[in-house]
């Protein structure tokens, strides 16, 4: 009588019943071959079992009690910035509507994020000072002592080059700028994580925060640059 | 704390048990037992009493590794080749040495497998259980369960155990 791995595996893990249940006792009492894979296969659950119950023993941890009590979490804060900011409609009783929206966001940021006396991102959202520096000049994977590490370049399938970037100053941030004419846009700003302790998610950092890596990968029309294409790119003003 | 938060922290041990034999981590395992506390807290309203939580906790935990493994493949193919050592050592793989064979043989299964050996062998799960936890006939269970077991036991006996 044969038995197929499914069936004997069945009757190991206690889910065969009734005439099944007695079809595979009978085949294993004939056959000490079959009787020596169930035993292989009871020893293997066997061995899962007291590798990972120990885990079920430990207490449980206490950030994970407090994630509980907690309650309902706050959203992560991450900034989408508009592709393209829409055109000024300007209601004659206001400046411009743009305006007025880039300025709130602007009081966001500068709560959110690190945005220093000397500016690096404008009202405009347009990155400047170290920032747009860094953006203009700095290659990926340079050692520097900048407050800024690039991440990724590569060209996005609009047109323009986009640079994804980490700001360890201050609280520290990651994103995501595109050339606009001569000035970077940005595109996305995400808070550096890690519970208010910055210092070893900055410097693990060798990654991108989920929603830049999103987004770099929606708009990107190829991979990213070498070192070759990214110094061409550089050199080509990110033309 | 209400009476859902007391339930979820009565299942603590189980849930990271169950992240633990997926992660091989414990760091990586906590931190998946925390997004799916998270997203449970947030999605209260979705589970129906009428299911175990147990059950229903483990098919967020099964989402919120999924979605890590992807973000983690796709941060990883967005890193620089010279980065991609270091994004790997982030990962936790760097701790291999110190993972137990079983820990190691597991990691070495792929994703689905892996699922369905932590449900039914470490959890405990019935079968019915388990393909519902994991939103699949029970007959791809029972060929992901076949499957696991056979890799599990080749690896474990190359591995020395």
């Amino acid at each position: 009588m044969t038995l197929s791995d499914q069936e004997l595996i069945a009757y190991a893990d206690g889910e065969l019943a009734g005439a099944k249940r007695a079809r595979v006792e009978a085949a294993i009492a004939a056959d000490p071959k079959l009787a020596a894979r169930l035993a292989a296969h009871r020893a293997l659950a066997a061995q899962l079992t007291s590798a990972f119950d120990p885990v079920a023993r430990e207490p449980a941890p206490e950030r994970l009690i407090a994630a509980v009590s907690a309650g309902r979490p706050a959203g992560a804060t991450v900034i989408p910035f508009p592709a393209r900011r829409p055109a000024a409609r300007r209601p004659a009783w206001l400046g411009g509507g743009a305006v007025a929206a880039s300025l709130a966001l602007g009081l966001v940021l500068g709560r959110v994020f690190w945005v220093g006396q000397g500016g690096w991102i404008g009202d405009d959202l347009t990155a400047h000072g170290p920032l747009a520096q860094a953006l203009n000049t700095q290659l990926t994977g340079a050692a520097t002592d900048s407050a800024v590490k690039i991440g990724v370049s590569f060209r996005a399938a609009d047109g323009p080059i986009c640079r994804t970037f980490s700001v360890t100053r201050g609280k520290g941030f990651d994103g995501l700028a595109c050339r606009r004419g001569s000035a970077w846009a940005l595109r996305i700003a995400v808070p550096a994580t890690g519970d208010g302790q910055t210092g070893d998610y900055r410097t693990a950092a060798s990654t991108l925060p989920a929603p830049v890596a999103d987004l770099a990968q929606s708009l990107a029309a190829g991979p990213a640059f070498d070192a070759a294409a990214e110094a061409k790119a550089r050199s080509d003003a990110w033309r | 704390m209400d009476g859902f938060q007391r339930d979820l922290v009565a299942l603590l041990p189980r849930l990271r048990r169950f992240a633990r034999s997926l992660t091989g981590d414990a760091t990586l395992a906590d931190d998946l037992v925390q997004t799916a506390v998270e997203r449970a807290l947030v999605r209260r309203d979705q589970w129906r009493p009428d299911s175990a939580l147990h059950s229903w906790m483990f098919t967020l935990m099964k989402n919120a590794w999924i979605d890590d493994r992807r973000a983690h493949n796709r941060r990883t193919a967005w890193a620089r080749p010279a980065e991609e050592a270091e994004a790997v050592a982030d990962s936790g793989a760097a701790d291999l040495p110190t993972r137990t064979v079983i820990e190691r043989a597991m990691e070495a299964l792929p994703s689905d497998q892996r699922l369905a050996v932590a449900l039914v062998l470490v959890e405990g799960l019935s079968y019915a259980e388990a393909s519902k936890v994991l939103n699949i006939p029970e007959g791809t269970l029972t060929s992901r369960l076949v499957r696991g077991r056979t890799t599990l036991m080749a690896s474990l006996q190359g591995l020395g155990a």
